[in-house]
């Protein structure tokens, strides 16, 4: 009986991923699909929707959606990105056996050295 | 290998796969663009986001004096947000690319307002360098990504984690329920100010229909994702979840501690 609100959840959960799954198969055939192949969402639905009630995408401020420029940015942020999260990640999960664990969950249940 | 390299190494392949993608097809965005909401439409959504962003930034400030060693989970997660929610995934069967939120993987890690700030300064700087979104458009995309991702996240998961559920399927529900409710946000957002003399229900039905195929699986990855990534978090460091948002999880219920 302890189990019913978890087997509930659970259920629910699959329930929607059933659903999702199903609606994702019976809804493709009518996407929206722009001009290109894999195009995005912004083109082929924000930007579709918004061209027909008459408001067009102006150019960005900085406009580095130009030739190569946008490969380069999107290169470079990705790195700087991937750098941090991974820095982080060593700081807060690499180093953990340098970390004494004062958890309330878990306290005495993980491994020291 | 020892063990507490492995994190490591697969941030490092995701990251790199992640790059293959975004060198693939660069500029594939959910975000709204420049100049697509009228003037007072995206004033509105200033108004709105920045009632979120405000105490989240005086939270920041106040949690970075109160909780210790708080810096590189902010930056673990701000960074997180920031790529994930520039990773195009080509959807198979739809044949159209989008992107997850990444929010409510940072509502989980360090609190909703929090998270909305982070998701904030992100989408800043994908408007200013990436022509992601726009300048015009941050409110409104603050609304639907940082806000609206961050809460309906962190809702779900409180929801599903107080119903017993294991780590990874409360974490899960919040990234798929989080996901969604943002593009169910982009749609009314966008079907409040351009719906004209006809239904708003009816042109925001339309829109999310239109998103509904992209969007139903990539929900489904991004709650794997989150659900993966929380899992890796709760069995390894525990205590980083417990001390920036302690009121849920030292209401851990046994069951799911048995679960993770």
């Amino acid at each position: 009986m302890r189990n019913i609100p978890r087997l509930v959840a659970m259920g629910t959960l699959a329930l929607i991923i059933v659903a999702a799954v199903a609606g994702w198969i019976f809804l493709a055939e009518d996407a929206p699909r722009g001009d290109e192949a894999w195009g995005g969402v912004d083109v082929n639905v924000i930007q579709k929707y918004a061209a027909d009630a008459g408001r067009v995408a102006r150019t960005p401020i900085i406009n580095t959606d130009q030739g190569d420029l946008l490969l380069f940015v999107f290169t470079i942020s990705g790195a700087v990105g991937g750098f941090v999260v991974s820095y982080c990640w060593r700081k807060l999960i690499g180093e953990k056996d340098t970390v004494k664990s004062d958890c309330p969950l878990r306290q005495g249940e993980r491994e020291q050295p | 290998m020892k063990e507490h390299y492995k994190g490591s190494l697969i941030i490092a392949l995701v990251t790199a796969v992640g790059l293959l993608f975004l060198i693939a097809s660069p500029a594939y965005a959910m975000h709204i663009a420049e100049g697509i909401l009228p003037a007072n439409w995206a004033a509105l959504w200033y108004v709105v986001a920045f009632v979120f962003v405000i105490p989240g930034t005086y939270l920041i400030r106040r949690k970075t004096r109160d909780v210790k060693g708080l810096m590189p989970l902010l930056g673990l997660t701000g960074a997180a947000i920031f790529l994930i929610s520039v990773f195009p995934v080509p959807v198979p069967v739809t044949g159209s690319s989008s992107h997850p939120s990444g929010t409510p993987l940072g509502a989980i890690l360090v609190g909703p307002f929090i998270s909305t700030v982070l998701g904030a300064i992100a989408l800043l700087i994908q408007a200013l360098f990436l022509a992601h979104g726009g300048i015009s458009t941050w409110g409104a995309n603050i609304m639907s990504m940082a806000v609206v991702g961050s809460f309906v996240g962190f809702g779900a998961f409180v929801l599903f984690w107080r119903l017993q559920a294991p780590i990874f399927v409360a974490a899960f529900a919040a990234g798929l329920l989080g996901d969604w409710a943002t593009y169910a946000t982009t749609s009314f957002e966008l079907a409040s100010a351009l719906h004209g003399t006809g239904s708003l229900w009816g042109m925001f039905g339309a829109i999310a229909l239109a998103f509904a195929p992209t969007q139903l699986p990539l929900g489904i990855l991004e709650g794997l994702f989150t659900g993966g990534v929380v899992s890796i978090v709760y069995q390894r460091r525990p205590e980083l979840l417990s001390r920036v948002i302690p009121y849920v999880f030292r209401a851990a219920p046994a069951a799911s501690k048995e679960g993770s």
